[in-house]
C-alpha cells in the first residue's frame, strides 16, 4: 500500500507535534512505526519537510545534537493549528471507515 | 552507490540557489553521515530527490524542458491566432516584395520568441536566487501580456492604416512609440533582474561565462534585431514603396534619414550604447574586484561583433581573417589563460551577426547573399586560433626570458 503525500504530511506533522526532531530521527521513527505494508520512501521525506517549511507549518533550525550540527524541525503556531485540524478530520474519517468495515465483517 | 557518489550526483542535479543550496546539501550530508553502512543511500535515487527539491524551491520551471512551452506558445499565437486578426486578413505578399514578406514574419516571430525566452531565463534565475515563485510568474505573465497587447495594438493600427482610417504618419508614430515602450520594458527588465553570480563564492568568474554576461549578450542581439526592425519598418515605411511622399515633406525626410545606414545605425547603436553603459556601471558596482576579467569577456565579444559588422561591407574574407587573427593575437598576448574560451567567443561574432542579418536584413548582405557563406563564416575560428597561438607563444617566450634573467641575477 502506497501512502499519499497528503497522508505523509499528516503523519510528519503529528510526529513533530510530539517533539521537535531532525530529518534522520524522523525517518527512523517513520520506518519503525509504520508497518512494512506501507511503502514509505525516505527520499520523500525531505521534499515534504521543505514544502511544509515553505508553507510555514514547520520551521527548521540548525542546532547542536550530540556534538553534530543538525537541522531540527518543529511545528509553528500555524502548524500546530493545522495538525489539530488534520487530527480531528482523520479521527472522524477513520471512525466512519471502521464503522462500515465492521458491518461487512 | 556509495554515499560519496550519491552526494556528487545530488549536488550536480540540485538547481536551487545559495544560501538554500548549501543548507540542503548540509542537511542531506548529515543524514548520510548518520545512516549506518548497511542502509547507506536510503534516500533513494539522488536525481529524483534533487528534482523534487528543485520543484519545491523553484516551481514550475524547475524542469528545464518546460521552458520550451513559452516559445512554442508564442509561435502558435503568431502563426495561428494572429492569422485571424483583421490586419492579417489582407494578403501582405501582394504589396510587399517577397523578401520582406518572409523576413517580416520571421522577424515578428523572433521579436516575440527572443524577449519571451529571455524573460523566462531571467525569471528562472530570479526565482532560483530569491526562491520566490510568485515573482517569477509575475514576470512571465507581464511579458506575455506586453507581447499580446503589443501584437493586438499593432494589428489594429495596421488594420486602420490599411483602411485609410488613420494616416501613415500617425501609424508610424504610434507604432514607434509602442515598439519603444516594449523594448524599453524588456531592456529595463534585463538590466534589473539579471542578478550576477557572486564571484566570491564561485571564484571562477574569468573561466566561465556568467549568466549575467549571457543575458547581456542576448539583450544586445535582441536590440540589434529589434533596432533594425524599428528603423526599417517603422521609421522608414516607404523604403520599398513604389509611390513615395513628395520630397521636402517632413515624412519623406524622416523616411530618407532612417532608410540610409546612418539612420538605422543611430537607432541600433544608441540603444546598444545605453545598454552597454548600464551594464558596465552595474559590473563596476557589483564586481569591482573582477571588473577587468568581465570587461575582457565583453570586449572579446564586442570586438568580434564589430569585425563581423565591418565584414558585411568588405569585398573579401581575407581582411576579416586578418582582423580576427589580430584580435586573437592581442588576446593571446594579454590574456593567455582560457585559450579555447577566447577562440570560441572571438569566432562567434561572425556567424551570429551573419545569422541575424541574413534573416532580418538580407538587403544588407550584398556580397554574402551568394552561396552558403553563412556556413563558411564558421571557418573564422581558424584565423582566430592562429592569432591566439602566436600571441600565447610570444607571451610564453617573454615569460621564459624574464625567468632566465631572474635566475642569472
Amino acid at each position: 500500500m502506497k501512502i499519499s503525500h497528503h497522508q505523509t504530511e499528516t503523519i510528519i506533522l503529528s510526529a513533530l507535534a510530539i517533539h521537535p526532531m531532525h530529518g534522520y530521527a524522523l525517518s527512523g521513527i517513520l520506518r519503525k512505526e509504520l508497518p512494512q505494508t506501507f511503502k514509505f520512501g525516505v527520499g520523500m521525506l525531505y521534499p515534504i519537510l521543505h514544502k511544509l517549511e515553505k508553507r510555514q507549518l514547520i520551521v527548521g533550525e540548525w542546532r547542536d545534537v550530540a556534538g553534530q550540527q543538525k537541522k531540527v524541525y518543529s511545528l509553528t503556531k500555524k502548524g500546530k493549528k493545522e495538525q489539530t485540524e488534520l487530527a480531528k478530520q482523520w479521527a472522524a474519517f477513520s471512525g466512519v471507515v471502521s464503522k462500515f468495515i465492521k458491518r461487512t465483517v | 552507490m556509495t554515499k560519496q557518489e550519491f552526494l556528487s550526483v545530488f549536488e550536480k542535479k540540485l538547481d536551487v540557489a545559495e544560501p538554500m543550496r548549501s543548507d540542503i546539501i548540509a542537511e542531506i550530508t548529515s543524514h548520510l553521515e548518520e545512516s549506518s553502512d548497511t542502509d547507506d543511500c536510503d534516500l533513494g535515487d539522488p536525481s529524483k530527490l534533487a528534482q523534487q527539491l528543485n520543484r519545491v524551491h523553484i516551481g514550475f520551471f524547475a524542469n528545464r524542458k518546460r521552458m520550451f512551452f513559452v516559445p512554442i506558445l508564442a509561435g502558435i499565437f503568431l502563426f495561428i491566432v494572429s492569422y485571424f486578426l483583421p490586419a492579417n486578413m489582407i494578403d501582405e505578399a501582394s504589396y510587399l516584395p517577397a523578401w520582406q514578406g518572409i523576413a517580416f514574419y520571421i522577424g515578428r516571430f523572433l521579436a516575440v520568441v527572443i524577449p519571451l525566452t529571455l524573460a523566462v531565463l531571467i525569471g528562472r534565475t530570479f526565482a532560483k536566487k530569491r526562491a520566490i515563485k510568485l515573482d517569477f510568474f509575475w514576470i512571465l505573465i507581464e511579458a506575455v501580456l506586453i507581447i499580446t497587447v503589443y501584437q493586438v495594438l499593432q494589428n489594429i493600427l495596421s488594420g486602420l492604416a490599411f483602411q485609410e482610417a488613420i494616416g501613415f504618419f500617425e501609424f508610424v508614430v504610434f507604432s514607434a512609440i509602442g515598439t519603444s515602450i516594449v523594448l524599453g520594458i524588456f531592456a529595463f527588465a534585463g538590466l534589473v533582474f539579471s542578478k550576477p553570480v557572486d564571484p566570491r563564492k564561485t571564484g571562477v568568474i574569468g573561466v566561465r561565462v556568467t549568466f549575467e554576461l549571457v543575458c547581456f549578450l542576448i539583450l544586445m542581439v535582441f536590440i540589434l534585431i529589434a533596432g533594425g526592425l524599428v528603423a526599417e519598418m517603422f521609421f522608414a515605411p516607404y523604403d520599398v514603396a513604389l509611390v513615395r511622399p513628395p520630397e521636402g515633406t517632413v515624412i519623406r525626410d524622416v523616411n530618407d534619414f532612417f532608410e540610409s545606414s546612418i539612420g538605422t545605425l543611430i537607432v541600433i547603436l544608441s540603444a546598444e550604447f545605453l545598454c552597454f553603459a548600464f551594464f558596465l556601471r552595474r559590473l563596476w558596482s557589483v564586481h569591482r574586484e573582477h571588473f577587468h576579467s568581465i570587461l575582457a569577456w565583453v570586449l572579446a565579444f564586442g570586438s568580434s561583433a564589430t569585425v563581423a559588422i565591418i565584414d558585411l561591407r568588405l569585398p573579401s574574407f581575407a581582411i576579416t581573417a586578418i582582423l580576427l587573427a589580430v584580435l586573437g593575437l592581442l588576446f593571446g598576448l594579454f590574456k593567455p589563460r582560457g585559450f579555447w574560451s577566447w577562440a570560441v567567443i572571438l569566432a562567434s561574432g561572425l556567424p551570429i551577426v551573419q545569422l541575424v542579418v541574413s534573416v532580418l536584413m538580407p538587403f544588407h548582405l550584398q556580397h554574402y547573399a551568394r552561396g552558403s557563406l553563412f556556413l563558411i563564416s564558421f571557418v573564422s575560428i581558424l584565423p582566430t586560433i592562429a592569432g591566439l597561438l602566436i600571441g600565447r607563444s610570444v607571451r610564453e617566450m617573454k615569460n621564459s626570458r624574464q625567468k632566465v634573467l631572474v635566475i642569472k641575477e
